[in-house]
């Protein structure tokens, strides 16, 4: 892991027109813009769009990273929560909700009743998710999903520190209070 | 999401605080999060599609190069200039000195003309 080539070799690689240093980037950060476009968009499809204009507008401009202004991921958040705002002013009016076309079950393989406790308990996570304005979602993602720090999470967010601490404070009261009400039965999406 | 890259679940999913009596402590609330964030796994079908842009979006010319050829779009004319600018004091320089021989010249020529005649 410690021979692979850092982020910003991979940049000017892919500046020199190296693909194979592309495929690399990608390897390594797609899975997580894609989670964090999916958090930002609460829309699988929408999320794979919005992940595949990252990489694209990564491919043909490499050099629009700057080193000196912070990490690449953090970067690479930025442009991807961007990327989905635009996203979503193009199909404003259409309703984002999570759709529960996936996760794929952890390791550990829970047993058949296990696994159905899990299932309720994910798709009622993910309703009482979907219903956070898109700021606080972005932000539990950042830190709780994608393990970011305080700062890089502020930058990539475009806040300051304390406005994200705010946010987080905000939202996990909202989730809390969204999680306490009874949930209707029926409608596990 | 690759697993590696989660905070790792616990084995005990089932006895989750939102199965047991809707605990929400701030603590239990952010286990939750974790544990529970949906997952994005990306499919290899999704990955290959990535995989594929540059055949689809070919860098022509790369930046790097592009970059270059701006700069020397802008020096060129310069280096051009100051060519022609070079040329043109050397061209005046040499008019110059005919300049200085010319008028002796003509006199030469006129004496050695009659001379041999």
């Amino acid at each position: 892991m410690s021979t692979e080539p850092d982020d910003a070799d991979l940049l000017a690689a892919v500046a020199r027109g190296e693909a194979a240093a592309y495929a690399q980037l990608v390897a390594r950060h797609a899975p997580r813009v894609l989670a964090f476009a999916r958090a930002v968009l609460g829309n699988p499809t929408e999320a794979e769009d919005v992940t595949q204009e990252v990489f694209i507008r990564l491919w043909q401009r490499p050099l629009a990273f700057d080193a000196q202004r912070g990490a690449f991921t953090t970067w690479l958040f930025q442009v991807t929560r961007n990327a989905a705002l635009n996203h979503r002013e193009r199909v404003r009016g259409r309703e984002s909700a999570w759709d529960d076309d996936q996760p794929e079950p952890a390791d550990e393989s829970p047993g058949p009743e296990d696994a159905c406790a899990l299932a309720q308990d994910e798709a009622r996570f993910h309703a009482a998710v979907s219903q956070l304005p898109e700021r606080q979602r972005a932000a539990l993602a950042l830190v709780y999903s994608q393990g970011l720090s305080g700062q890089a999470a502020a930058t990539a967010l475009g806040v300051s520190p304390k406005a994200l601490e705010s946010l987080l404070i905000r939202a996990k009261r909202l989730l809390r209070s969204l999680l306490a009400e009874p949930q209707p039965h029926g409608d596990a999406t | 999401m690759k697993s590696s890259e989660r905070p790792e679940r616990p084995a005990a999913l089932a006895t989750s605080p939102l199965q047991d009596g809707r605990d929400a402590s701030p603590d239990a609330l952010e286990h939750l999060i974790q544990q529970h964030w949906p997952d994005a796994d990306a499919s290899p079908a999704f990955m290959a599609r990535l995989q594929q842009i540059p055949l689809q979006f070919p860098q022509s010319p790369p930046e790097r190069l592009r970059r270059a050829e701006l700069r020397a779009r802008l020096i060129w004319p310069w280096l051009l200039g100051g060519g022609l600018a070079t040329a043109s004091a050397l061209g005046g320089f040499a008019v110059g000195a005919l300049g200085l021989v010319g008028p002796a010249a003509p006199v030469d020529l006129t004496a050695l003309a009659f001379g041999v005649l």
